[in-house]
């Protein structure tokens, strides 16, 4: 504490004063009695004065002693030293995630811990620009900086935890440079039950913790290999302080399986469980706990069973090209005059007509107005045109021997991957509405057939031409995660799991807002995609949040803090209570 | 809001008392008081002889088999009794935490009670410098109401005037009954004629004397100026340990000559200062006074 104006206290010197004219005062008390006459006659006792002033120091001149004290020190301007209550900016940064909805002891979720601190934090600093921001994989500001401070106040309120995943802290960072904030001037804190890995520089972060955890971390069905039923993996974790006997219910909608698992406090356990007789192709995984965070006691999965790709066959039939489609994946060939639509158009050993609708392999064929081929000559040596291209990838095209190839004439535009010479042994042309890849010779004529290569080459070129969706559920679909239909065909229709029609049509991807299993209808048939709340937000942080305001570079503005209104507001009070007692006094008085 | 005179439970410690009359009253109504009157009662007078016209009911005829002589039995005639519950309410009773009055109204309010349920008419008559609005005596518990109402909203001011206020009241109650006179006894005119005047006409009375202990001990020191609370009268005054020692000589010969005073007429002097308990006023300070039992 300083003094701005020490000098003030030499107004203490009129204590003194008061003292004096205390013990000089010259009036007599008044007193009321109940009759004078008892009185009138009495032996008036001068003395008595000075014995009372001597012994007795009235509470009154204490009071104003105490009074005199007091404003000499307000005058002095007295000074304390303080954090400054406002700053240039206050940047509240709430965890949004799935894990913040978690119930701690005190029967409030992580989240709306959080909020009270940021109301706090508001309170704190009534008079500073706020912003707040909503953070996980899909950020969202409440109120931007400048917002009205009940506006903020209100979205923040309304706002709740999200079942999405945590954010990335340089998300964080690009979303704080677009408020403006991240200067020393202004207090940005980061409100949340695990640490920003990495740090964010001038970011105060604030532990939420509490709730204890027991979840399915991981969740996967395999087909067995007999085709019998299907295998289920199942890993639990306990986040409790004890031994959890937990029970996990795997069920495909009319069977179901069960497992009884011990797991000790912190440990995570694999477990496997057949379940013989079950094709599912949804699943769903209960743990039966009870713990604070049960979203993540029921997990789904679904079995993406591949669809047939359908090949219409046009020329000579060949055993080995077909052997190695079928190879790629179940398959339907198609009649020439079939007018269906497919998926890849074969043709071998002839000159398909231009008209050919969708993708096209041309072994030893010519498509016209494209591709034409010429007579079989032997080649020239074969060259790589492309060796970085995923038509050769897992090939080593040096096996191959050509005995015959043709001259092939083909679009410039089109891309030579191997050459025979000047002329190309494997093309692909990419055009608006199709794909055309030519394998120049007859496999006939050269040990292609033969080579275990062959299979492979097949099946790049399968994948390029016509793409099978990659079984969605091998890794799970995370909610707020966005999830491609590449390979499903064209979408018609989405089915949410709470069986809400979502919008769908003509989008290549969706991001799933909640767990559980989504239907999507394509031209190609009807799939179902499992969807789950990330699980690494099942798990606690490893330190334990072991966060602090160590890391924040937030450097709070020591100031000075005027004392003056406290010390006049204790100087009045004493003025009342000091006129209290003296109207006391004098009423009292009377009544004696 | 007014805090209550009584309570329930203070009543109910109450209801076992009754007050003591000497002698035999005059009434012309039966009541639960002896009278000089034979007349009707189960309690036992005397025997006389028979004269015509006697209800032979009364006729002992033990006696007549024993003595051959006829005697009939005549019995104590009990009648009604007032009680008069005469306050002060002048000025110098409104001194004191709790106040004189107070403490006077609840200590009326007590008495009251006791009459109205041992059957007796209860009239109250609060004065000052005269003789204020009274309530004439009256029985039941609707009497009761009246008086506590009456003491709930006393105030005291004025001047204390017990003579003339004495006179007034033997003036208006033409029936001698048992006075309860409640005053601080602060006069400066005096008490003694008033006393005098009811003792005359046959009043059974008690004098119930209320003080304020900082009367008796008043805490004044230094220079002071003291202001009589009935007249204004103002003394300045310096007020030392001698001073309040011969104020406490002078308070306590005011004191014992109104004992004299009473003792002389056969009258109980009670003191009631405001810090003893109503209740230990009533149980212990009248019973040793054998005004109630």
């Amino acid at each position: 504490m300083i003094l701005q104006n020490a000098a003030a206290l030499s107004l203490l010197a009129f204590s003194a004063a008061i003292v004096f004219l205390y013990f000089l005062r010259a009036h007599n008390r008044r007193y009321d009695v109940s009759a004078l006459f008892l009185w009138e006659g009495l032996y008036s006792d001068p003395h008595s004065r000075a014995a009372r002033i001597r012994h007795k120091i009235e509470p009154l001149l204490l009071i104003q002693l105490a009074i005199l004290a007091l404003i000499a020190f307000t005058l002095a301007a007295p000074m304390r030293f303080g954090l400054a209550t406002h700053v240039s900016g206050l940047v509240i940064v709430i965890d949004g995630s799935a894990s913040m909805q978690t119930i701690t002891p005190s029967g409030k979720s992580r989240y709306d811990m959080a909020r009270e601190q940021a109301n706090a934090l508001l309170d704190q600093y009534p008079t500073s620009p706020v912003t707040l921001i909503q953070f996980s994989s899909h950020p969202q500001v409440l109120a931007a900086m400048g917002t009205d401070r009940d506006q903020a106040r209100r979205a923040l309120s309304a706002s709740q935890a999200t079942l999405f995943s945590d954010g990335d802290p340089d998300t964080l960072i690009g979303l704080l440079d677009g408020q403006r904030a991240r200067s020393v001037q202004e207090r940005i804190v980061y409100l949340s039950d695990r640490p920003l890995l990495p740090s964010v520089p001038n970011v105060e972060e604030r532990e939420i913790a509490g709730g204890l955890n027991i979840a399915i971390t991981g969740f996967n069905v395999r087909q067995d290999a007999n085709e019998e039923g299907v295998t289920a993996f199942v890993r639990i974790e306990n986040d409790s302080t004890g031994y959890t006997d937990a029970r996990v219910r795997i069920s495909d909608g009319s069977q179901q399986v069960s497992l009884d698992a011990l797991i000790p406090a912190g440990q995570e356990q694999t477990y496997v469980l057949p379940f013989p007789g079950s094709y599912g192709p949804v699943f769903t995984a209960t743990l039966l706990a009870d713990d604070d965070f049960p979203i993540d006691n029921t997990r789904y999965f679904t079995l993406a069973r591949p669809h047939d790709r359908r090949i219409r066959w046009i020329g000579e039939p060949n055993r080995y090209i077909e052997a190695a489609l079928r190879a790629c994946g179940p398959m339907a060939l198609v009649e020439e005059d079939d007018r269906e639509p497919v998926d890849v158009t074969v043709v071998y050993n002839q000159t398909a007509p231009a008209d050919v609708i969708g993708s096209v392999l041309l072994v030893h064929a010519g498509l016209t107005g494209a591709v034409e081929i010429g007579t079989d000559e032997p080649p020239a040596g074969l060259s790589v045109s492309a060796p970085d291209d995923t038509l050769l990838a897992g090939i080593d095209p040096f096996d191959f021997r050509i005995k015959l190839s043709p001259d092939v004439s083909a679009d410039e535009e089109g891309t030579v991957v191997l050459a025979l010479g000047d002329s190309p042994f494997l093309y692909y042309l990419k055009q608006q509405r199709r794909q055309i890849v030519l394998i120049a010779p007859d496999i006939m004529q050269s040990n292609l057939p033969l080579t275990v290569d062959f299979p492979v080459l097949i099946r790049n070129i399968l994948a390029m031409l016509a793409p099978q969706p990659s079984p969605p559920t091998a890794a799970w679909a995370t909610v707020g995660e966005p999830l491609s239909l590449a390979g499903y065909g064209t979408p018609t229709e989405l089915v949410s799991p709470s069986g809400e029609h979502l919008a769908i049509e003509g989008r290549a991807a969706f991001t799933p807002q909640l767990p559980g299993v989504y239907t999507v209808t394509t031209d190609k048939g009807i799939y179902r995609l499992a969807a789950n709340v990330d699980p690494t937000e099942s798990a606690l942080p490893e330190d334990a949040v072991a966060v602090s305001s160590s890391q924040s570079e937030y450097r709070a503005e020591q100031i000075t803090i005027p004392l003056w209104p406290e010390i006049s507001l204790l100087a009045l009070l004493l003025l009342i209570i000091e006129g209290a007692m003296y109207q006391g006094w004098r009423i009292r008085g009377r009544r004696r | 809001m007014t805090e209550p005179l009584i309570d329930e439970q203070f009543l109910q410690r109450l209801a076992r008392l009754r007050f003591i009359v000497k002698g035999r009253r005059r009434s012309r109504i039966t009541g639960g008081h002896p009278s000089p009157r034979a007349g009707v009662s189960i309690e036992f007078a005397d025997y006389r002889d028979y004269t015509p016209g006697d209800d032979f009911r009364y006729v002992d005829w033990n006696i007549v088999g024993r003595l051959d002589r006829v005697l009939v039995k005549t019995f104590v005639h009990e009648v009604d009794l007032p009680i008069y519950l005469i306050v002060d309410l002048s000025a110098s009773m409104h001194v004191g935490s709790p106040s004189k009055v107070r403490y006077a109204a609840r200590l009326a309010a007590a008495l009251a009670y006791l009459g109205l349920r041992n059957l007796d008419r209860v009239g109250f008559y609060p004065f000052a410098d005269h003789l204020l609005p009274a309530i004439a005596p009256r029985h039941g518990m609707h009497q009761m109401t009246r008086i506590l109402n009456a003491l709930q909203d006393a105030t005291a001011s004025g001047r204390t005037s017990l003579n003339l206020v004495l006179k007034q009241f033997v003036e208006r109650t033409r029936e001698e009954g048992l006075v309860f006179l409640i005053s601080d006894f602060l006069s400066e005119a005096g008490y003694e004629e008033g006393i005098s005047r009811l003792a005359y006409r046959g009043d059974e009375v008690v004098a119930i004397r209320v003080i304020e202990p900082a009367e008796a001990e008043p805490v004044i020191s230094g220079g002071s100026r003291l202001i009589d609370v009935e007249t204004g009268r103002q003394l300045d005054l310096t007020v030392g340990e001698k001073t309040l020692v011969q104020y406490s000589r002078r308070f306590d010969d005011h004191v014992a000559a109104l004992r004299s005073f009473l003792t002389a007429h056969r009258i109980p002097h009670i003191l009631a200062p405001t810090n003893v308990d109503i209740e230990e006023l009533i149980h212990i300070r009248m019973r040793a006074h054998r005004v109630v039992q």
